[in-house]
């Protein structure tokens, strides 16, 4: 590559960092993960939370009279745990989330996200503070210290 | 300075703080922090933490420990231990929780073995927020870690790195302390009083504890 090619390659870059403030959130959107981090404290003992759930479910129905019906539902719910050691809530967490749960048609039972949809309502059941968004109930709870969010049953 | 640490009725620390990330490519970017803790000895602790994503604090009043949002209003409390220590450590295998500044409160309690520390030695001078400081390496297993402790009547901790070594990259946490050992402390400063619009909510136990194992 020449010099000037790479220099105002990086320069576009440089120059969408700015502008953007936020490259690392929109270039993990789709595409990148997150492996680790640095250990905030010497001498609390450290596990690991790294937990990958992936439910697909796939249904093909075909009729071969002439008529194909395909239907196919793929749910995969993503979470990275990345607030075991105090490290708060992640916009790398959120990209993995949010791209991997794009393809979501319902929500399943005892997923967990780390993000809600919009427009949603906070309902106090029993003491317990659940979020109601459309028909899809959500816990919201602490995860280390992170604020995580399970799917549950309606909770009246 | 871990036997001076134990011999303060109170403190407040403002710091900052920046830790690595690894993304899945091996690339590391670093976040940033604001810490503030404020101690009282018999009466309480409570550490701020703001970051860029998430404004959390915990409230630890000897008998209670809870963790509030003031950005999400969620609040989960769980009973506490008569210690500092002893809470940390019951909370962090319950519940996963690790408070920023732990630290602080394990060394020099008997909670830490002397010997968990493989090797130190002594750098030099240091320089910290332009306060001298006595600049110490140390290594133990998966971290090696770097004090830089104020000269003179006050041998307090003015920067802590930490060095992760079980990790291929090797991420980095870096924290830059302010001391006030003369602190303003509300006396209730240390009790969390829900706001009038705070959500409570629960703590995720540890997997191993929800399936009932130690």
């Amino acid at each position: 590559m020449a010099l000037e090619t790479l220099r105002s390659t990086l320069l576009g870059i440089a120059a969408t960092a700015l502008v953007a403030g936020q490259v690392v959130y929109t270039d993990t959107a789709d595409a990148r993960g997150y492996r680790g981090h640095a250990r905030t404290n010497v001498n609390v003992n450290r596990n690991i939370n790294r937990n990958v759930n992936r439910n697909v479910n796939r249904n093909v129905n075909r009729n071969v009279n002439r008529n194909v019906n395909r239907n196919v539902n793929v749910n995969r719910n993503v979470h990275v745990g990345v607030d075991r050691h105090g490290w708060g809530y992640h916009p790398i967490a959120t990209g993995v989330a949010v791209g991997a749960t794009a393809a979501v048609t319902a929500a399943v039972i005892g997923s967990v996200v780390n993000t809600l949809p919009p427009s949603c309502t906070s309902v106090i059941v029993n003491g317990m503070t659940y979020q109601q968004c459309g028909s899809t109930w959500y816990q919201p709870q602490y995860a280390g210290s992170n604020v995580t969010y399970v799917v549950v049953n309606p909770p009246r | 300075m871990s036997a001076y640490l134990r011999t303060l009725d109170s403190f407040s620390i403002k710091a900052e703080a920046s830790a690595d990330a690894v993304l899945d490519d091996g690339q590391k970017v670093q976040f940033d922090w604001d810490l503030r803790v404020d101690y009282a000895k018999g009466k309480g602790l409570k550490v701020d933490r703001v970051s860029p994503f998430r404004h959390l604090t915990y409230f630890y009043d000897y008998k209670h420990l809870t963790l509030f949002s003031p950005d999400l209003l969620y609040y989960a409390s769980t009973k506490a231990q008569p210690t500092i220590a002893k809470t940390l450590d019951e909370v962090s295998a319950r519940y996963g929780i690790e408070m920023p500044l732990a630290d602080l409160f394990f060394w020099g309690t008997e909670r830490l073995p002397t010997d968990a520390i493989k090797s130190a030695m002594t750098i030099g001078p240091g320089r910290v927020h332009g306060d001298a400081c006595r600049h110490y390496a140390y290594r133990q297993a998966d971290v090696d870690f770097q004090l830089c402790i104020a000269e003179g009547d006050h041998p307090l901790p003015l920067k802590l790195v930490i060095t992760t070594t079980d990790q291929p990259e090797q991420p980095q946490y870096e924290v830059r302390m302010t001391w006030d050992l003369k602190p303003h402390i509300a006396p209730d400063e240390f009790t969390f009083k829900p706001p009038r619009d705070a959500l409570p909510v629960t703590f995720r136990p540890m997997p191993a504890v929800a399936a009932g194992k130690p």
